[in-house]
């Protein structure tokens, strides 16, 4: 096809657009404040009284303060330390344990592929948001568990994504002939077709960390997450939609706007990239 | 049937799965379950009563048995906090939920047909531009954050409905209607947007057919081979993914009756989880992986059955 030509010539110039850059740099920001939010000239996100109760947002306090005189930023601010942990950390132990499965068992196939993948998709038939509800019924609910049991419902989900790409790739003629030339199967796995289905892990990452966040931001609004006066995204909409949504509603707008956002780049950041990396792959 | 039997399978051992979780689960509550249903002032002799009544002191297995014997029966045993018996709790609360979802199934589906069909019929362009923005959007929405706007908008500012409460349909359909309005629309958003992005990109692979473009050429308008030829195809899988969606509606549906305090299944729930009324717990997370897996299955099979590729690629 003729677009197709156009853009092998000028393949280095393949724009993502500019919405997916400032996508990037919100989440860059965000992840940057959350990890720096304690270094940083900020109010404390607990003090009450720092300033008037339901005031309106001025030059000193740029999101007003909430009900107890607490500052709107500094508590978003903070707030994103425990979404980005939660979203990031969580994915992360999620693509390393049901990756590493996913081409083990996409490259071995056989007996222990058949198991593997019906395990997942017996896991993936249980209700996420009741597995987290049972999680946190038992155990106490603090960050640590949380992330561990979103890790644990991001496992078959990523293990599914990884195993049918790792199918696909151990079916090209270059690990065929890799393994006709006697390469060893941790050599195969980690140096041929690791860097091959790369890409697909970061855009099923990205989209994992935008779910992630809601999961914990529910968890968080049914006042299950991180406990109070910690402040989370999830809780800070809870606190106000429930009792000053008709006084003031910008104490629920902030964290609403700041859950919204990062959600939406992680997901268009995501979108964009497999819009990117399929149409590469069709020219090779 | 080789395809039937292997999902069936697949559901017998998710079902027994579930069980063991829930079987389990009650053994991870910290202290003695007979402790537990009696409440803090039962006496010595009352717990080792309970104990031997439950079964506690035989075996684990045969506990399991007891315990499987006991839920397919019906005895999820009694609420710690209130004395009710789980089963007239759950009972009072499905139906409300079971309003929910099919509520907002409903309105899901009448918003998503007549809005894909416009954008499939006119593919890239305006229309449809705005509107696959607008359910990338609802998409990336949890409904915890759409139900504070909606309940700001609509009961708030215009005062149209009422912000949370309930009214069963047997006392006035009226303000039943008003009341169960803003859950059911931040409900079927979400499922709006998932309908809407398939049954478009659908539609659009279905007008390039040869059929569609015949009937094209015969001078028939687009919309007319929507509805007389395409929409029978389209339609399968579209009830197929209503019915994979069950459980992100069941969930969503918790989460939205918490937020509107609507007393179904998941106001039951995250009562019992803040009371730690582990038996209520047990009982509502227990069925409802249950009825997902049964669901997920049946889906499955009728869409086997309807479609016969699926029951080839098996």
């Amino acid at each position: 096809m003729k677009t197709d030509i156009t853009t092998k010539k000028h393949r280095t110039k393949v724009k993502l657009g500019i919405f997916f850059w400032l996508c990037t740099f919100w989440i860059v920001a965000v992840i940057l404040v959350a990890v720096l939010a304690p270094f940083l000239p900020l109010d404390s996100p607990n003090k009450t009284f720092e300033c008037q109760p339901f005031l309106a947002p001025n030059t000193s306090h740029i999101f007003g303060c909430d009900d107890l005189g607490r500052d709107m930023f500094s508590r978003v601010i903070y707030g994103s330390r425990v979404s980005m942990f939660v979203g990031i950390v969580s994915i992360l132990i999620g693509m390393l344990i049901g990756g590493t499965l996913g081409m083990i068992s996409g490259f071995l196939g056989k007996k222990l592929d058949t198991f593997l993948n019906t395990a997942a998709n017996i896991i993936i038939s249980f209700p996420t948001l009741i597995f987290l509800l049972a999680v946190v019924a038992v155990f106490k609910h603090s960050l640590i568990v949380i992330t561990l049991s979103i890790a644990f419902i991001s496992i078959p989900l990523l293990f599914r994504v990884i195993r049918s790409a790792t199918i696909a790739v151990s079916n090209k003629d270059f690990i065929q002939a890799a393994i006709v030339l006697g390469s060893s199967k941790f050599r195969i796995l980690f140096v041929e077709i690791l860097p091959n289905i790369l890409s697909l892990g970061i855009i099923y990452g990205c989209l994992g960390i935008g779910s992630a966040i809601i999961a914990e931001g529910t968890l968080a609004f049914l006042g299950l997450s991180v406990s109070l006066p910690t402040p989370s995204w999830g809780n800070m909409i809870a606190e106000g939609a429930q009792s000053y949504l008709r006084r003031d509603f910008l104490i629920t707008l902030w964290p609403s706007i700041f859950i919204i956002v990062t959600v939406v780049c992680f997901n268009f950041i995501s979108q964009r990239l497999e819009h990117q990396f399929n149409s590469s792959d069709n020219k090779v | 049937m080789k395809f039937i039997i292997k999902k069936l399978s697949i559901l017998i051992v998710t079902v027994f799965i579930a069980s063991i979780f829930g079987f389990i689960f009650e053994h991870l509550i910290p202290g003695n379950p007979a402790v537990a249903i009696l409440g803090p002032q039962a006496t010595p002799h009352n717990v080792a009563v309970l104990t031997t009544k439950l079964g506690l002191n035989k075996s684990p297995v045969q506990q399991y048995f007891t315990w499987i014997k006991n839920f397919f029966t019906g005895h999820f045993g009694y609420a710690y906090s209130s004395g009710d018996s789980v089963k007239t709790l759950i009972a009072q609360s499905y139906t409300e939920t079971l309003e929910l979802i099919v509520g907002s199934q409903v309105l899901a589906f009448l918003i998503a047909i007549p809005i894909s069909v416009r954008a499939a019929v006119k593919p890239n362009k305006i229309f449809d531009k705005f509107t696959s923005v607008i359910s990338f959007g609802f998409y990336s929405f949890p409904a915890f954050v759409v139900a504070p706007i909606l309940i700001l908008i609509f009961a708030v500012k215009l005062g149209i409905v009422p912000a949370s409460g309930y009214v069963g349909p047997s006392q006035s359909i009226g303000q039943n209607i008003k009341d169960m309005a803003l859950p059911c629309i931040t409900l079927a958003l979400g499922s709006f947007a998932v309908y809407s992005q398939i049954l478009r990109s659908e539609l659009v692979n279905l007008l390039k057919e040869d059929f569609a473009l015949f009937a094209k050429s015969k001078g028939i308008s687009k919309y007319k081979i929507v509805f007389k030829h395409c929409f029978r195809l389209s339609s399968l899988s579209l009830v197929t993914i209503s019915g994979l969606q069950i459980s992100t509606l069941i969930t969503g549906a918790f989460v939205i009756e918490y937020i509107f305090q609507l007393p179904g299944l998941g106001t039951l729930i995250i009562n019992a989880i803040n009371s730690k009324d582990y038996l209520v717990i047990q009982a509502v997370s227990v069925l409802v992986v249950m009825a997902v897996a049964t669901i997920n299955t049946l889906v499955d099979i009728s869409y086997a059955f309807l479609d016969p590729r699926i029951r080839r690629e098996n």
